[in-house]
């Protein structure tokens, strides 16, 4: 095999397991902070696409800023519907899951109605192109989403870790009565992780429309993954959940390069049926 | 015969009337919808059936799929008959079914929700991978079912009416089966799982295995509603039986209500009517699901079924109920 | 020789040894007491042998038959039932519905009278519905048949636990805590029917129980656990004047 093909091959599996992991963490840590499996997170990440759309292709207000008010809009978005939708039922995960699934097709319809279902939206990178060292293409946007979630992800770690909320949040997750009794409530750490978790879904929305087909139903393929990433690195657990991201990044990346997108599609799913199979306890949400 | 069953056929005499004479008030379309009305009736209720142990499948979709396949394929290539081809439908998405849950049923909860879509993507992907099953076109000029009996009979279901009665029928039947065993002490075993799994085991019963009962017995409904769609269609693509369809059959279960075994057919028959309505807003149906599925988790938990034990005290007011 | 033999059960969660190489004796027709502080192990102990939980090592013999690892379901036939610490029941159905439950597994009913069976009155089901309230009369709470299970007071569940698992037709009762919650005139009547299960029908019981008094005046031998570990093991006697036991308990 060609040394480009060996290197392209490693340079697309770096760029997409930054992406994935950066796709994945909101779902993981809402899911192991709030016990919410929120099926809507593919739609989160295409309103992120969406406001980035509307922010900079329609009201040019600039790429780095349509991103950053992406990010809010659906932090704010997601904190909404937590308070709205998924509080009542928070507590049986099956039922919060199947509730979202209404959240879901709400904002498919909304978004295509309202924006059109016809050409996906375009939206231009800020830096256009790529560089080519040795024969390997490094596209720019590409690498400016592998920049941007290294340093959501070290942001979040440093929240979580560093700081008074993100350890009362980590706290709420291991022992919610515990962290009760220290004057954490389960209600305002599911808020918070639920503004942070979308905030960060909105970002890889963001990050990934200028190469992206925007359209109202291209978060299908986005919660696939992200499902399989938190499913397999463990609910809630930060280090697993990147760690399976890496893995699967290159797993995805390396199959599509020797057979095709369907096998690959094939092997992950299969991937995360075999370990919903043999993880002891199924989907527990432990500690990061 | 007990009180209860003599109490559903009494109520069951107009409905069934109505459907049989329906065929020569309504006109094709009409026709079409109510055959695909019997069909989703089949698929509902099956997909409930292995619900009362708790285990909400997602793959019931992609098995009524297998069936649908096994059915064009074995009627299309082999030119075998419908008689045969129809339960041999039920009986390959048994089989595939089986297979699924070898790593499935290790799965509870939410979990096997989502292990359920997963596996049943990973069959759907299949047949667009594989030559066998058409890939992303599918297979057409599914043949009509035929009977004839030289000389005596000769019935060419290719006309519409007729199909719908042999969807009637065999709607009737499936029902019936799934309404008997709903009534038996084996579904009682399947709710107690349901509520209370580590009882249920400590008395002796094999909860695994009474899983894997539910599921195959679902399965084999879902297969022979899948057949009954391929002959009615005539053509049938990977695409009909992704994840959206799974997840409306999910909402008419989880709005009409799964507690008892008319939920199911309450929320087919809301949602196709519901769908009627909408037809001119085709694209909002999904947003109207949507919508209705949050209120009814919100404010209506118990489904659609539950209504009557909610307005009734409301007209009971003066009587007073005394409870043990 | 005993009934029941565990020898160097083990169960191991993660980092955190809950039960560490316990080994036991329980001879047929024996009623054995197993008290400890909370936590001391216990109730995962109950697990392990009723097949709930899988050890990480040791052995269990039931009757000379390794019994180790296997099923719930499977143990319950080989003649070993258990209660729980925490009442579980059928909420929404009576109080007999809840033994014939239990009752029904165990009857001789063909295979499609099981899957078509209706509720509806046949030969078969009467003799189900007798045994199901012999035993409701045996636990002392044929007079509450048709209650809803959810909503009895506590005891009553508590006994109604015992019923149901008298349906399996037991040679070993593993009762977790039965008396929890019971006053004591319901505690003496428990024991009384304890008692009653061991001398007529010959069942050896295994009984966990926080409530001293009636540990020691009812059981024949006493196992003392903390930690995980056996600390003490004999008469009633003895162990009420065994140091470490008293320890374990004061001593926290």
């Amino acid at each position: 095999m060609p040394i480009e093909l060996i290197l392209q091959t490693l340079v697309n599996s770096i760029q997409l397991s930054s992406f994935y992991a950066l796709l994945a963490i909101g779902l993981s840590l809402v899911f192991g902070v709030a016990g919410i499996a929120n099926l809507a997170h593919g739609e989160f990440y295409m309103l992120g696409a969406y406001a980035v759309w509307w922010f900079n292709t329609l009201h040019g207000t600039g790429y780095v800023v349509a991103a950053i008010l992406a990010m809010v809009l659906v932090g704010v978005l997601g904190i909404i519907v937590e308070k709205l939708i998924f509080k009542p039922l928070r507590g049986n995960v099956l039922s919060v899951a199947i509730i979202s699934v209404g959240v879901l097709f709400i904002l498919q319809v909304l978004v295509g109605q309202i924006w059109g279902l016809g050409f996906p939206k375009r939206v231009d990178d800020p830096i256009g192109g790529s560089i080519n060292i040795y024969g390997v293409y490094l596209g720019y946007q590409r690498m400016i989403i592998l920049l941007a979630s290294v340093l959501l992800l070290v942001g979040l770690w440093l929240f979580l870790h560093r700081s008074k909320y993100g350890r009362g949040i980590r706290a709420a997750a291991l022992d919610p009565e515990a962290a009760a009794l220290q004057g954490i409530s389960t209600n305002v750490a599911a808020t918070i992780a639920m503004g942070i978790g979308s905030a960060l879904t909105g970002a890889a929305g963001a990050l990934m429309a200028p190469i992206s087909a925007v359209q109202p139903y291209m978060g299908h393929t986005p919660l696939l993954i992200a499902l399989i990433v938190v499913i397999v690195g463990g609910v809630g657990n930060l280090k697993g959940t990147i760690l399976t991201a890496i893995l699967l990044g290159f797993l995805f990346t390396i199959i599509t390069t020797v057979s095709d997108a369907v096998m690959a599609n094939i092997t992950s799913v299969l991937f995360m049926v075999v370990l919903l199979a043999i993880k002891p306890g199924g989907l527990v949400a432990n500690g990061k | 015969m007990g009180s209860d069953i003599k109490r559903a056929i009494i109520s069951l005499l107009l409905p069934v009337a109505l459907l049989v004479v329906l065929p020569f008030i309504f006109s094709r379309y009409y026709l079409d919808l109510s055959i695909v009305f019997l069909i989703n009736l089949i698929l509902a209720s099956s997909f409930r059936l292995i619900s009362t142990t708790g285990d909400f499948s997602l793959a019931h979709v992609p098995l009524m799929g297998m069936g649908a396949y096994t059915s064009a394929i074995m009627s299309k290539q082999l030119g075998l008959p419908f008689f045969i081809t129809l339960p041999l439908a039920g009986i390959v998405a048994t089989i595939v079914g089986l297979v699924m849950l070898f790593p499935l049923i290790r799965m509870k909860d939410f979990a096997f929700f989502i292990g359920s879509y997963a596996i049943g993507e990973a069959l759907r992907l299949s047949w667009i991978r594989l030559e066998l099953f058409g890939g992303h076109r599918g297979i057409s000029n599914i043949p009509e079912p035929k009977i004839s009996i030289p000389g005596l009979l000769s019935v060419d279901f290719s006309e519409v009416i007729p199909y719908y009665f042999l969807a009637l029928t065999i709607t009737l039947l499936c029902l019936v089966f799934m309404y008997l065993l709903d009534r038996s002490r084996i579904t009682q075993i399947f709710k107690a799982i349901h509520i209370e799994p580590e009882l249920v085991k400590s008395v002796g019963y094999n909860i695994t295995g009474y899983r894997i009962m539910a599921f195959e017995v679902g399965t084999f409904f879902a297969g022979v509603s899948g057949a009954l769609a391929a002959h009615h269609m005539g053509h049938i693509d990977p695409h009909q039986f992704e994840l959206t369809t799974g997840l409306y059959l999910l909402i008419w279960i989880v709005v009409g209500g799964h507690a008892t075994f008319w939920g199911p057919l309450i929320g087919v028959t809301f949602f196709t009517i519901i769908g009627e309505w909408m037809r001119v807003f085709g694209a909002w149906m999904p947003f109207v699901y949507g919508l209705i599925l949050i209120v009814t988790l919100l404010f209506l938990p118990d489904g659609l079924e539950s209504l009557p034990k909610r307005i009734i005290p409301f007209l009971n007011k003066k009587k007073k109920v005394v409870t043990a | 020789m005993g009934e029941l033999q565990l020898k160097k059960l083990r169960k191991e969660f993660g980092g955190l040894v809950a039960v560490n190489d316990i080994d036991l004796d329980i001879e047929a027709g024996e009623i054995r007491g197993l008290i400890g502080p909370n936590g001391s192990g216990k109730t995962t102990l109950f697990n392990l042998i009723s097949g709930f939980l899988p050890p990480t090592g040791g052995s269990v013999t039931w009757r000379g038959k390794n019994i180790t690892g296997q099923p719930t379901h499977k143990i319950v036939w080989q003649g070993i039932t258990r209660t729980f610490q925490l009442t579980k029941l059928l909420k929404d159905m009576t109080t007999l519905q809840n033994v014939v439950i239990a009752c029904y597994l165990h009857s001789e009913m063909g295979f499609f009278e099981r899957i078509f069976g209706a509720k509806s009155k046949g030969e078969a089901e009467d003799i189900i519905e007798k045994k199901a309230l012999d035993l409701l009369k045996l636990a002392g709470i044929d007079n509450i048949k048709d209650e809803l299970a959810g909503a009895l007071p506590h005891g009553y569940q508590r006994a109604l636990n015992i019923a149901m698992a008298l349906a399996t037709e037991p040679k070993l009762l593993l009762l977790d805590e039965p008396a929890t919650g019971m006053n004591p005139v319901e505690t003496e009547k428990l024991m009384r029917t304890i008692k009653l299960l061991r001398d007529e029908k010959g069942i050896t019981i295994f009984l966990v129980e926080h409530d001293m008094k009636a540990v020691m005046a009812n059981c024949d031998k006493i196992t003392v656990m903390n930690f995980g570990v056996k600390i003490a093991e004999g008469s009633p006697e003895e162990v009420s004047r065994n140091e470490e036991v008293i320890e374990a308990y004061l001593g926290r």
